[in-house]
């Protein structure tokens, strides 16, 4: 029994120790990604070609683009910082934006998801979504009153054009990654969509019922007369 | 010799397996009146279609056996096994009706996930999801979370079959003396704390601002993914959404609740307010968290991107718990998770979804009390290696009273570590396989088996089919806690082969 006992403990702490050992291996490993990322990063910002193959700063890249082709928005999406020109980009791009874009002003559009929850000091935070991602964004009560849908099942939400500053982890909201609104303005208003059904299930349903209820009668008549 | 499962067994399991389609079949109604009080028509007949189907087959196995007798314990296992697979087939009929998934693979693993309290979520457009899906969904949690049969047992559909089927849910606890009282008695629990719960994340909605239908649904939902720490959010900024302290204060007392063992509420019922100081559960997982949130909030202050101590303990308390209850609240977001996180607290984080919480609870991962008696085992084999040979050494543990800690209860606990430890290492290794970073697989891989939901970027319904299938089973497997899943799995391998063994064993003889 005893050794029964130890061999079922060598091979569970032999199995645990592989997991913990491969997990402390990942640490460097995410480390070194995460060095190339702003390796990259810096090669960027000082004018040299990018050498870090990582996926996610490609990503980012890519978001930004995309986010500006997708909204038809200003073809212009590059060296914000350089510029101090606000940068278009989509809530996918900011969704999954490296550190580097935090304090920058960014532009973007989404549509108005939930309801505008309370903020502090007169503002609101409203949640603007496009078609993957979402970002809270703080904004004046006024820009609330703009808001004439709020995006959920059956409503397209109001889609507003956002300026604003982002935080990856902002200050005043413990470690939120937030937008504050500079300027806020009007796309489209949204609108409450028809509840379209297709009668098809309806049919398919009450067959399936009338089925359901033949099989259960005919479940008690056997049952009863198997007895 | 394996066990195999008899043309017999097949039936009686078959039947119990069409009672409870059916009796899904009649939850299903709750989500129909929400969407007829709130003029979802399309969804309503989405759940009318799911109620007739899941009555359909559930009659039709109903009929492989009209008078069955008490379940043996190799039928209740099969029964409670397949339970969560067959249920989840139906349960995800009228999820992806709705539109909201890419492919049926997706709306059966939103229930899955659901049914296991995992959390993890492939919903396209959550936002947008209506009042009634929404509803479908944290019930899952709570089904999954309270436990099907359980909540089966409670209602007296098993009629006097019982124990076995309340162990093979990965239960053990008697509360009270026999089992349909104490699974009423975790009924209660449930209602009481989801009341409490509900009331007030409702009241704190509507002081954020909420509309009062929004307020009472958003408060009710998140009760119930914290109580049955499963993780589903009605918004796509999970809980960031509320920007609210008193709401995540709120939600992390739930969560505790939770992931509390049912025993423990029964002994603080009997008044023996001594098990809560004394529990190797209670204290194992008290300096277990203390230890984390330690090590995380230092690694936060460390990493230099977080240097407020609001910040770190409202961020880094919640996430710790949130991913040692299993729920899986996040209040990062997932760029935060790679870009203000150091790898070194994401893996405090991988540990804390790994160990979980107290078993009897609704929580999952290897569960706190197996961790006390990996402990307490290793140091009852250091001190015989220490003593001389012929000393008798024993440990005891206080866990609804005082037990001395057997062989048998020692290797139980390695048991389920071992397997718990080979899913995650086994898991991790398929998603670096499909090219991964290795964090995010390692972490991907703990949070399905732990059934936490937590997640580093990688589940979502783009990831490779054979990625979705494994946290499928592990999500499955670590909620039944592996051996009733994986028994039912060796009974209907070898069932089709009832004299392979016998034949080698007449040969060998």
């Amino acid at each position: 029994m005893n050794s029964l006992r130890l061999r079922w403990g060598r091979w569970a702490f032999s199995l645990f120790a592989i997991a913990c050992a491969m997990s402390l291996l990942a640490i460097p490993v995410h480390g070194c990604l995460q060095a190339g990322i702003a390796y990259a990063d810096e090669s960027e910002e000082t004018g040299s070609s990018s050498t870090g193959a990582d996926d996610q700063t490609d990503e980012n890249a890519a978001d930004t683009s995309a986010g500006t082709a997708e909204d038809g928005q200003s073809a212009e999406t590059t060296a914000s910082q350089e510029t101090e020109m606000p940068s278009n980009i989509s809530i996918t791009g900011l969704a999954n934006a490296s550190p580097l874009l935090d304090g920058t002003t960014v532009v973007f559009s989404g549509e108005v998801v939930g309801d505008a929850v309370r903020g502090e000091d007169g503002k609101e935070w409203l949640t603007l979504y496009d078609s993957e991602s979402s970002v809270p964004v703080y904004v004046d009560e006024d820009d609330v009153a703009l808001v004439s849908n709020f995006g959920a099942y059956g409503v397209k939400g109001t889609t507003l054009q956002v300026t604003g500053v982002y935080h990856i982890n902002c200050e005043l909201h413990q470690g939120e990654a937030d937008v504050y609104a500079i300027a806020v303005s009007l796309v489209d208003p949204g609108e409450v969509e028809s509840n379209v059904y297709d009668p098809r299930y309806l049919y398919f349903g009450l067959l399936a019922t009338g089925f359901a209820g033949l099989l259960l009668l005919l479940y008690y008549m056997l049952r009863r007369r198997l007895r | 010799m394996w066990p195999r499962i008899s043309l017999e067994d097949l039936r009686v399991i078959l039947h119990y397996l069409g009672v409870l389609t059916c009796f899904l079949g009649i939850t299903m109604l709750v989500p129909v009146v929400v969407a007829l009080c709130l003029s979802e028509y399309e969804i309503a007949i989405h759940y009318f279609l799911g109620i007739s189907i899941a009555f359909l087959f559930g009659t039709l196995l109903m009929l492989f056996k009209f008078h069955p007798t008490v379940l043996s314990r190799k039928q209740a296992i099969c029964v409670t096994g397949l339970a969560w697979v067959v249920l989840g087939i139906f349960a995800a009929i009228p999820l992806y009706l709705s539109g909201h998934f890419s492919s049926t693979l997706d709306a059966y693993f939103e229930i899955i996930s659901g049914l296991t309290t995992t959390g993890f979520s492939l919903v396209h457009d959550v936002d947008h999801l209506s009042y009634a899906d929404n509803m479908w969904r944290f019930m899952m949690h709570f089904f999954g979370g309270q436990g099907v049969i359980v909540i089966a047992l409670g209602l007296g559909i098993f009629g006097r079959t019982g124990y076995s089927l309340y162990t093979a849910e990965g239960r053990s606890e008697h509360i009270l003396p026999d089992i349909k009282n104490t699974t009423r008695f975790i009924g209660k629990v449930a209602l009481i704390v989801t009341t409490l719960g509900t009331v007030t994340l409702t009241v704190i909605c509507l002081t954020q601002g909420l509309s009062p239908l929004n307020a009472f649904f958003n408060g009710l939902w998140i009760t119930l993914g914290s109580y049955n720490t499963g993780g589903f959010a009605p918004h796509s900024t999970s809980t960031i959404y509320y920007q609210s302290w008193p709401f995540e204060v709120a939600t992390l007392v739930v969560m505790l609740l939770g992931s509390t063992n049912f025993l423990l509420y029964g002994e603080l019922w009997k008044g023996r307010t001594k098990e809560l100081f004394c529990n190797i559960e209670t204290r194992t997982l008290f300096w277990w968290l203390a230890v984390l949130v330690g090590v995380f909030s230092s690694s936060l202050f460390a990493g230099g991107y977080i240097s407020d101590v609001g910040t770190v303990m409202r961020r880094g308390v919640y996430t710790i718990i949130s991913a040692a209850t299993s729920t899986g609240y996040q209040l990062f977001t997932n760029n935060q998770m790679h870009a203000v996180i150091s790898s070194g607290a994401f893996f405090v984080v991988v540990l804390a979804m790994a160990i979980g919480s107290c078993s009897g609870s609704t929580a999952g991962g290897i569960k706190t009390i197996r961790l006390g008696i990996v402990v307490k085992s290793c140091l009852v084999d250091l001190k015989s290696v220490l003593l001389p040979e012929t000393a008798q050494v024993s440990a005891t543990y206080y866990h609804g009273g005082k037990h001395v800690l057997t062989r048998e209860e020692a290797n139980g606990a390695m048991v389920v570590f071992a397997l718990f430890a080979a899913s995650m290492v086994l898991g991790a290794l398929l998603g670096i396989a499909y090219g991964y970073d290795a964090l995010s697989a390692i972490f991907e891989s703990v949070s399905a088996t732990g059934d936490t939901g937590l997640s580093a970027g990688i589940v979502s319904s783009s990831m490779p089919l054979a990625l979705e299938l494994t946290y499928l089973l592990q999500m499955l497997l670590g909620r039944l806690e592996f051996l009733s899943l994986l028994a039912v799995i060796i009974a209907l391998v070898m069932s089709p082969f009832p004299h392979l063994r016998t034949r080698r064993h007449t040969d060998y003889e």
